[in-house]
């Protein structure tokens, strides 16, 4: 609770980039325009916090989607643009600032009427919010989740964290792996058929 | 223009063993795969990119710009969609097809599967039936699968598999350590736990060198070709007598018809989208259920006006793959040992006999599961996003183990493809159109077998288990399978019991598609015995009559 004051904090005061490392490459963003990636990198805090060990916006999932929105997701990037303008209308609506700016309990409350498709529908038009959180969510898992080639899971946090050893020990560099007999196989010998 | 003896369309699990078996007999086979040859170097294990989880792209084919095809929801609204959309049911288009990626479980089907209507009766509002053939027809067939492209595993253990003449000529993998705590689980329980079988390396043979139990095996292409696929098996052979011709990047649009309205040969778009055409006594259809129903459907004539072989609508009917059910656990202790393939044990105990349900599933553990396809799989009460649930994941990921199987489907005749003639592929070819769902039956199955396999992960010492029951919509995907059912009638079947299409005794069906019954077990080595088993029947027919006309 402490440490989750502390980075919304910290989002506040706009020093998100100190601790998260990547709130200074936002220029960088292809797709994104500047409040587009703020709401977008909030948005990621909640469905992948950093905390003490770095989530979506840590393992810079904002770069896997600024690169994957060009080329594999193209065909959702309308949806992006317009589901994050619409998330912004609808913490303007409620709380009167934008969703960037939120405390992390209020935009956490957002992104759950978000998920069950229960905010106020006008700034939504004919965009569902719970397919659009489900695309979000789904891309940012990804992202997180998978190779580190495609530019988020930066130093493959996610799979050191997850304890799935990279780069992998087993399977290339050993490859006569297993040499010995396992347990069950040896326990089997001794008992016979 | 060129002339064959054979043409094979489409170079995976069926279409690579009958080149194979023609071209070895002496005939001139033309092999054509729509998708390109791949070897071991171009596969970069990524999670992102690969045949299970395509979410960047199916680096195994089809090319997701070319191949769009329609899907039908339950509301009847069409959607059209690409190879990385589920509902496309891709399995792959590359040299090996299939093979060439997948996990390389290499089932048996039970001597009941092929007898699914006299062991159970026909469930209301299903099209279940009985194959033509038997278990011991193939029997031969499946042995001659193992032996040439070589399966690993130790059937002994379990006492439900048909009566078989030899054992598998390798032993199985030693055991992971999931492997050891649900083997001595099942057991404790009553159940015969024994090693599944699996179309790869554990020691040499053939040539290749045996598995380097790496991370990423399902989905990928392997490294050291210790799997073995038909693209590093008998389409090498093939290609080895010189009476075999490979042509990749090339799609077969239609099977063309002659004056007399017999089937002549094929039209076809090469690499460079040229169309292309060639003559061929025997014509043999192997591009998967989807596709090779599609071709058929597309390959109109005077004597076949509704597609050939579709003089009673059955071909693109009964579309089934398997309602994948089961559970999974998180234990007190580490399972994951980081040991592939993964998939390591199996119970057969309830693929059959279960009070008051029409079949089941073979019932295992799965391939490694990758982080990537582990975040969808929490219980219920930890939410699918948020702190909670990242730290779910890094506290249980490597204390997770499921256990599942695929779930015989009861077919039904609405679960089809057709053709859709407003969306056309890249080279204009009408595509394929997806549409049905589940037979209700089938997931009242699906539903016992998942409290089965959680049984199972709690005896095993699982603190937590949940239940990953199928859904209702239309199942084919990586199993598919269905669409040119094999049977002795003409009125209720596409072909014969030697994959003949009905009324064109020249062209033949090999692949999933002539599957009555999809068994509960995944499908390849049933295909490929059916491929060497309607390949015996071609060549000795074709010491007769050559498929000239009567
Ligand atoms: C990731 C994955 C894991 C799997 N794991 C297992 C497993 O563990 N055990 C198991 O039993 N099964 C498994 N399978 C399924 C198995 O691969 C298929 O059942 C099998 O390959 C189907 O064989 P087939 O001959 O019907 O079709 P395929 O192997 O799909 O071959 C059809 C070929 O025809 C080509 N083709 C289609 N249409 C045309 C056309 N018009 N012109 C030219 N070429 C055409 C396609 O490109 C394709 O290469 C897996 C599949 C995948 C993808
Ligand atoms: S687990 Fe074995 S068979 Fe599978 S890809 Fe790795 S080395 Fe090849």
């Amino acid at each position: 609770m402490k440490r989750r004051d502390w980075i919304h904090g910290a989002l506040l005061t706009g020093t998100l980039a100190a601790i998260s490392g990547c709130g200074g490459t936002r220029a960088r963003y292809r797709l994104f325009h500047e409040a587009e990636a703020g709401t977008l990198h909030a948005l990621l805090q909640q469905l992948i916090p950093d905390d003490e060990i770095p989530g979506a916006p840590g393992a810079n999932v904002m770069r896997f989607l600024d690169r994957q929105l060009a080329r594999a997701y193209s065909g959702h990037l309308a949806a992006y643009r317009k589901g994050l303008e619409a998330l912004n209308q609808s913490a303007l609506l409620r709380h009167q600032a934008p969703f960037a700016n939120l405390a992390f309990e209020q935009q956490e409350l957002l992104v759950e009427g978000l998920e069950a498709g229960s905010l106020p529908p006008e700034p939504w038009g004919d965009l569902s919010q719970r397919e659009f959180f489900r695309t979000v969510r789904t891309h940012t898992m990804q992202g997180y989740y998978g190779d580190p080639r495609h530019g988020g899971n930066v130093d493959a946090v996610s799979w050191r964290a997850l304890g799935v050893p990279h780069p992998p020990v087993r399977g290339r560099d050993d490859y006569q792996f297993p040499k010995e007999p396992s347990k069950a196989t040896a326990a089997a010998e001794r008992t016979g058929p | 223009m060129t002339n064959h003896d054979a043409v094979v369309i489409g170079a995976g699990a069926g279409g690579g063993i009958v080149a194979k078996e023609l071209a070895t007999a002496g005939l001139n086979v033309l092999l054509l795969e729509r998708g390109k040859a791949v070897t071991p170097a171009d596969c970069r294990k990524d999670d992102l990119a690969n045949q299970r989880t395509s979410a960047l792209g199916a680096p195994f084919g089809p090319d997701e710009r070319r191949n769009p095809r329609v899907a039908v929801d339950a509301k009847g609204n069409a959607r059209v969609i690409t190879v990385r959309d589920g509902g496309y049911n891709n399995n792959a288009a590359c040299v090996g097809g299939g093979t060439q990626s997948y996990g390389a479980m290499a089932w048996r089907f039970l001597p009941k599967d092929f007898r699914m209507k006299e062991t159970y009766g026909v469930p209301a509002g299903s099209t279940l039936e009985d194959w033509p053939i038997r278990y011991e027809d193939l029997e031969p067939f499946y042995e001659k699968a193992e032996y040439e492209l070589g399966v690993s595993g130790d059937m002994s253990a379990d006492p439900f598999h048909g009566p078989r003449r030899k054992p598998l000529p390798m032993p199985p993998l030693p055991p992971t350590r999931e492997h050891e705590i649900l083997e001595a689980a099942t057991k404790r329980m009553g159940l015969h736990p024994f090693p599944i079988p699996m179309l790869r390396n554990s020691v040499p043979y053939g040539g290749r060198p045996p598995c380097m139990r790496c991370r990423w095996c399902v989905g990928f292409a392997c490294e050291v070709d210790a799997k073995a696929g038909t693209q590093n098996t008998v389409i090498p052979i093939a290609l080895s007598t010189g009476n075999c011709r490979l042509e990749t990047q090339a799609i077969v649009s239609e099977i063309t018809t002659g004056a007399d309205g017999r089937p002549d040969g094929v039209t076809y778009f090469d690499a460079r989208d040229r169309r292309q055409q060639a003559k061929a006594s025997v014509i043999v259809v192997s591009g998967g259920a989807v596709e090779s129903a599609r071709l058929l459907l597309n390959s109109k004539s005077r004597l076949f006006p509704q597609g050939l072989g579709n003089h009673s609508d059955w071909v693109g009917r009964n579309l089934q793959g398997h309602a994948y059910s089961g559970a999974t656990g998180v234990f007190p202790v580490d399972t994951f040992d980081d040991l592939g393939p993964g998939a390591s044990v199996a119970v057969c105990d309830y693929n059959h006999g279960n009070p008051g349900l029409a079949g089941g599933a073979l019932l295992c553990n799965e391939f490694i599961r990758l982080p990537v396809q582990a975040y969808n799989d929490v219980p219920p009460g930890v939410r699918s996003w948020g702190r909670q649930h990242k730290q779910f994941l890094q506290q249980n990921y490597r204390r997770t183990m499921g256990f599942r199987g695929p779930t015989q489907e009861i077919p039904v005749f609405d679960a089809r493809v057709q053709v859709d003639s407003s969306v056309k592929d890249h080279w204009g070819i009408p595509v394929a159109r997806l549409s049905g769902g589940k037979h209700p039956h089938t997931l009242e199955i699906a539903a016992a077998m998942a409290s089965k396999a959680e049984a199972v992960l709690k005896e095993a010492g699982a603190t937590q288990t949940w239940l990953n029951k199928a859904g209702p919509g239309l199942s084919g995907g990586q199993h598919q399978a269905g669409t040119c059912r094999m049977g002795d009638d003409p009125q209720t079947s596409a072909v014969n019991r030697y994959c003949q299409v009905h009324g064109a005794e020249n062209v033949f069906v090999v692949d999933g598609s002539v599957h009555v019954t999809n068994g509960g077990f995944n499908p390849v080595l049933t295909i490929m015995a059916i491929a060497y088993w309607a390949s015996d029947f071609v060549k000795r027919e074709w010491k007769g009559t050559r498929f000239r006309g009567a």
